[in-house]
């Protein structure tokens, strides 16, 4: 049987990740990791090994999620992702690469404000495929909806970030 | 193909699920309409931004706090196993005395208990179950006095009673027939089934319906009613206390914390934080922590200075800090050794 502290292992990084993306601010994302783990722990013992540990995680970290975003829903995104600056990226390092890493931050920073745009099924559909890279077959078990349904949340999901960053970044978008 | 149908698949050929004649099919198209190869080009490009994303590492371990709640789980349960035990007996000694000085009623008693704490027979000396008449006995010895209940029942008797019971429960009427007293009993005519054991005052029920050939003096009086009803109403208060005390004290502190956020937020400012950290830890560790934020507090890491609350194995911190302050805390938290943490919980407040 899987242990608590493999899954830790195994898992922590990769979850906290989606959840940083998924609430667009660090604390509440390690709230929502540790709940998850929380969450986990007690449910260790009826997980059927017959579906992959991270389906089943990512399933309990995503309920976290949205618990998390129902629970800030009075609060303003805006002030969040203010804060949020700190994390979209590694420290600006000095020298030749100062430049370049500070518009790779930006980029970031803008991407993630995107994200946050999406409703919350659309943008945990995205994470989970885009991001995390699951086939879609993972995605709609995680998600609990049919293959057709995750496919759909994905495609939308990308034409609404198409639109907003083509929109934010202007030429920068295009240029690759 | 047309542009609208090359469109609807342009994901599936990003993603690679399209077979490979439709792929021929929109990649043709593709090479011939520069609008399509274009929306291709800014989809690959939202999945490739997407997927350049930067990867951060976890910046607590949190493996130390869910080692501990782990250990918490089982406490917990123990915990409130043995307080809700503690509470039953408690208000089982609390009742007893009561029982004994005729305070409170069997009537009162059932209502408390959700059961009839002695068989309505029990109150007729031919009638009397062992259980109820041992009980009786005992009452009667306490206060030196003695009746007819004390002696041994016909055999008849205690059959009669045992039907009669068996009868009234299987028919679901027992309740009732408790409830009802003398006037539903009489009603009946059951009178063998209701004769008063005179000196059981933790019968007035039974006693206050004693016939008018019973030995000794009646013991329903409108005084006693109240008061039996007093103590009723006391020991059901009492009850519910007990079982809030015994409830997870987590749920109590989840309780608090709206207020808290509320007062909190009340005080908030531009880009600090307010922070509450509840932890509930062990011994020393309680000690350990608080010197410990108290030396980053006093070195100006933190902005406040934080508000203390301490209990035996518990802390709560109130402090206002920024993003830098909130870190080392948690941090400090999470680096209380194993075991020692029962339950962190962590509010960020703005």
């Amino acid at each position: 049987m899987i242990s608590l502290e493999d899954l830790y292992r195994r898992f922590a990084k990769r979850l906290y990740n989606l959840l940083l993306r998924m609430l667009g601010d660090e604390d509440d994302a390690l709230d929502a990791l540790q709940q998850t783990f929380l969450r986990a722990h007690r449910a260790l013992r009826g997980f059927r090994e017959e579906s992959k540990p991270y389906t089943w995680l990512y399933r309990i970290a995503l309920n976290c999620a949205y618990t998390a975003l129902k629970r800030r829903a009075g609060r303003r995104q805006k002030e969040i992702l203010a804060e949020a600056d700190g994390w979209c990226g590694d420290p600006p390092a000095a020298g030749a690469d100062a430049a370049e890493n500070a518009q790779k931050r930006e980029t970031a920073q803008i991407v993630q404000e995107a994200i946050m745009e999406l409703p919350a099924d659309i943008r945990s559909a995205v994470l989970l495929r885009d991001i995390e890279q699951l086939p879609y077959q993972e995605v709609a078990k995680i998600l609990n909806v049919p293959v057709g349904t995750a496919k759909s949340r994905v495609h939308r999901g990308r034409e609404l970030l198409k639109e907003r960053l083509e929109r934010v970044l202007g030429k920068e978008f295009v240029a690759e | 193909m047309r542009c609208e149908e090359v469109r609807a698949l342009l994901n599936d050929l990003i993603d690679g699920e399209l077979d490979e004649e439709k792929r021929k099919q929109v990649e043709a198209h593709m090479r011939v309409c520069a609008e399509c190869a274009g929306e291709k080009r800014r989809l690959e490009r939202v999945v490739s931004l997407l997927r350049s994303l930067p990867r951060k590492d976890v910046p607590v371990d949190l493996l130390p706090s869910l080692r501990g709640s782990r250990v918490g789980v089982g406490v917990r349960r123990l915990v409130g196993g043995l307080a809700t035990a503690a509470a039953a007996l408690l208000v089982a000694i609390l009742i007893m005395p009561l029982l004994k000085q005729g305070v409170v009623t069997e009537k009162a008693a059932e209502r408390f208990w959700g059961a009839p704490a002695v068989a309505p027979e029990a109150a007729a000396p031919k009638s009397k179950p062992a259980g109820a008449r041992k009980e009786s006995e005992e009452t009667n010895a306490s206060q030196g006095v003695q009746s007819k209940g004390k002696q041994p029942p016909s055999s008849d008797g205690e059959k009669e009673a045992a039907k009669l019971k068996q009868d009234s429960v299987r028919e679901g009427r027992y309740r009732k027939w408790v409830r009802g007293g003398a006037e539903h009993r009489s009603g009946v005519g059951k009178p063998e089934a209701v004769a008063t054991a005179p000196e059981r005052s933790s019968a007035p029920a039974d006693a206050a319906k004693a016939p008018k050939g019973a030995v000794g003096k009646p013991q329903k009086t409108p005084e006693k009613t109240a008061e039996t009803k007093a103590a009723d109403r006391l020991l059901r208060n009492a009850a519910r206390k007990l079982a809030e005390r015994a409830r997870f004290k987590g749920k109590v502190e989840r309780r608090d914390e709206g207020g808290l956020r509320k007062r909190q937020r009340a005080r908030l400012s531009g880009r600090m934080k307010v922070a509450l950290f509840r932890a509930l830890v062990k011994g020393d560790a309680v000690d350990g922590l608080m010197r410990q934020i108290n030396a980053v507090a006093e070195a100006d890491q933190l902005i406040t200075k934080p508000k203390v609350k301490q209990g035996k194995d518990w802390i709560e911190m109130e402090l206002t800090t920024d993003e830098r302050g909130a870190r080392i805390i948690r941090a400090l938290i999470g680096s209380i050794p194993k075991g020692n943490t029962l339950l962190v919980v962590r509010f960020r407040l703005r």
